[in-house]
């Protein structure tokens, strides 16, 4: 698997233009900081939460120190 | 509370204990202690100052205020504190057969010793010798014949039915204040190893949830909201609250129990008062688990999303520091997704603490809930990126703590989730320092096998068993 999973791409090209909420993995080591992300939330040391255009989202996923791109999904009691 | 005072017995949880040991126990001053047995054989009425110590039953009667009663009942040196109410005169002389059987087979305690274990047995063999006390203790007529018969049977700890049984019927009729056990607490044996002194005592467990709400038979020992706009973790919802109970209601005569009753609870309000909630709460809520402290983190929630890399970082992270993971399976087996939901899928192959331990649900009869998830989807090139359900746990029409004071049913992977995450803490307490790794271990290799294989992915590896993960 890439580093954006496909139904998650095909979902970015379908709503271009689009502000989506997503998750940041990076490699072991590295923060928030390391990509220099505006605006971006630190929710563990190398997990990160951020609100951002499709154009932004695939830029980062080109940063070799991220690992995965992932829509911050709902979840509910089960 | 009124601050009536009311006679208790207080059990200990050592066969035996000096009258210095129950002074300092019981804080009592050592002018009011008498010898239980002397006192009674001189045909003496106890004041409300008298307390009257049982050295070798390891027993007193004093007055207390229900409040007291409590305090000592949660010490851990102390088996039981049951009121000494209202009494009825033996209607017919205590040295008959039948008299004891009654006894024996009338006690709730050894009701429980049917599952085969010494120590329950002994249990309810100690509960029969309370209630001989307690009726010493307000009747004057056959005292001396239950002195007798009590020490007799206090010099055999080992044997709990005599062998020369009496005759006349013997019909208890002497009100004892016992927790209720709820059937799914026993179901997991989690009482066998309360018996050994294995309740959690003080370990940290979070509840990633709705909240918790106050409750009486809840301690909430602190928490966090990672709600936006919302700062308390208070449970308008109920759900956080029901997995709190389960995890840790107190022993204290009333309502339910939890598995590890002497774990502290911390509210970690992940979800809104509607249940739902984003990954970044979730993740948010983890760490603040690995920033204070927690040993164990109950989380049932989930949705229906493939394995996230986020969450299997989070996790990893988590265990990698002692936070162990538990997280329900889902509800959704039946559906267009069948498999085991995010974030209890949550797996990077070749790092077992990238998986939390997926709980499944059973009802009382050992079957699967119907709708509880299971299995997951196989990748295109044939290996399984999915975690799979790691053991299961009683999940359907389960009683515990809810909102307004109360109690509930509920069911779902939600219920079957925390008595998991309450092993874990009798776990933790038992093996002090004990690795996430080695806590899943002990779990999983000690599950009682459901299902067509020792491992299977309806039941992985079985149904949860306190006792034997805990010896």
């Amino acid at each position: 698997m890439g580093k954006i999973s496909a139904d998650f791409q095909a979902e970015m090209r379908a709503n271009a233009n689009d502000l989506f909420e997503v998750l940041i993995t990076l490699t072991e080591g590295y923060t928030a900081e390391s990509i220099k992300l505006e605006g971006a939330k630190s929710l563990m040391k190398n997990i990160i939460q951020a609100k951002l255009p499709v154009n932004d989202i695939n830029r980062i996923a080109k940063n070799k120190n991220v690992v995965a791109i992932e829509k911050d999904s709902s979840v509910g009691i089960m | 509370m009124e601050n009536q005072y009311k006679r208790y017995l207080v059990t200990y949880t050592d066969g035996s204990v000096s009258t210095e040991t129950a002074i300092k126990l019981l804080e009592v001053a050592k002018s009011k202690f008498k010898d239980g047995v002397s006192f009674l054989e001189s045909e003496s009425i106890p004041s409300e100052n008298d307390v009257l110590h049982f050295e070798s039953l390891g027993i007193s009667s004093l007055e207390l205020t229900e409040e007291e009663a409590e305090k000592i009942a949660n010490k851990d040196a102390v088996l039981a504190v049951e009121e000494d109410t209202t009494m009825h005169a033996l209607s017919s002389d205590v040295n008959d057969e039948d008299q004891f059987n009654e006894l024996f087979s009338n006690s709730e305690e050894l009701y429980e010793a049917n599952d085969d274990e010494k120590d329950n047995f002994i249990q309810g063999y100690n509960s029969a010798l309370l209630e001989v006390f307690a009726a010493v203790l307000e009747v004057n007529s056959n005292k001396h014949n239950l002195l007798a018969d009590a020490a007799f049977l206090s010099s055999n700890p080992k044997m709990p039915t005599p062998k020369n049984k009496p005759k006349t019927p013997f019909k208890s009729t002497i009100p004892t204040r016992r927790q209720p056990v709820p059937w799914n607490i026993s179901m997991v044996k989690a009482t066998t190893a309360w018996r050994r002194g294995i309740r959690g005592n003080g370990i940290k467990v979070a509840i990633l949830d709705t909240g918790i709400a106050a409750h009486p038979d809840l301690t909430i020992a602190g928490g966090v909201s990672f709600i936006p706009g919302s700062t308390s973790h208070d449970d308008l919802n109920s759900h956080g609250t029901h997995c709190a109970g389960i995890v840790a209601a107190k022993n204290n005569f009333f309502g339910i129990v939890g598995v590890a009753p002497k774990a502290k609870l911390y509210a970690v309000k992940v979800l809104d008062d509607n249940g739902s909630g984003q990954s970044s709460w979730i993740i948010a809520g983890m760490e603040w688990c690995l920033k204070n402290g927690i040993k164990v983190a109950s989380m049932s929630l989930g949705g229906t999303s493939s394995p996230s890399v986020a969450y299997a970082n989070a996790i990893k992270r988590c265990q990698d520091n002692g936070v162990v993971v538990i997280i329900a399976s889902g509800n959704s087996y039946g559906s267009r997704f069948p498999w085991v939901c995010s974030p209890a899928n949550s797996i990077i192959n070749g790092q077992d603490n990238a998986s939390p331990m997926a709980v499944g649900s059973i009802n009382n009869l050992n079957v699967i809930a119907g709708n509880s998830s299971r299995g997951g989807m196989t990748a295109p090139q044939g290996s399984v990126p999915w975690n799979q359900v790691s053991c299961v746990a009683p999940g359907v029409a389960i009683n515990s703590t809810v909102l307004g004071n109360g109690y509930g049913l509920k069911s779902g992977t939600s219920m079957a989730c925390p008595h998991v995450a309450g092993l874990a803490a009798l776990i933790i307490q038992r093996y002090p320092g004990i690795s996430a790794a080695n806590v899943i271990r002990r779990i999983t290799t000690t599950c009682s096998d459901l299902g067509p294989s020792s491992y299977d992915l309806t039941f992985g590896y079985g149904l949860i068993n306190c006792d034997l993960a805990t010896r």
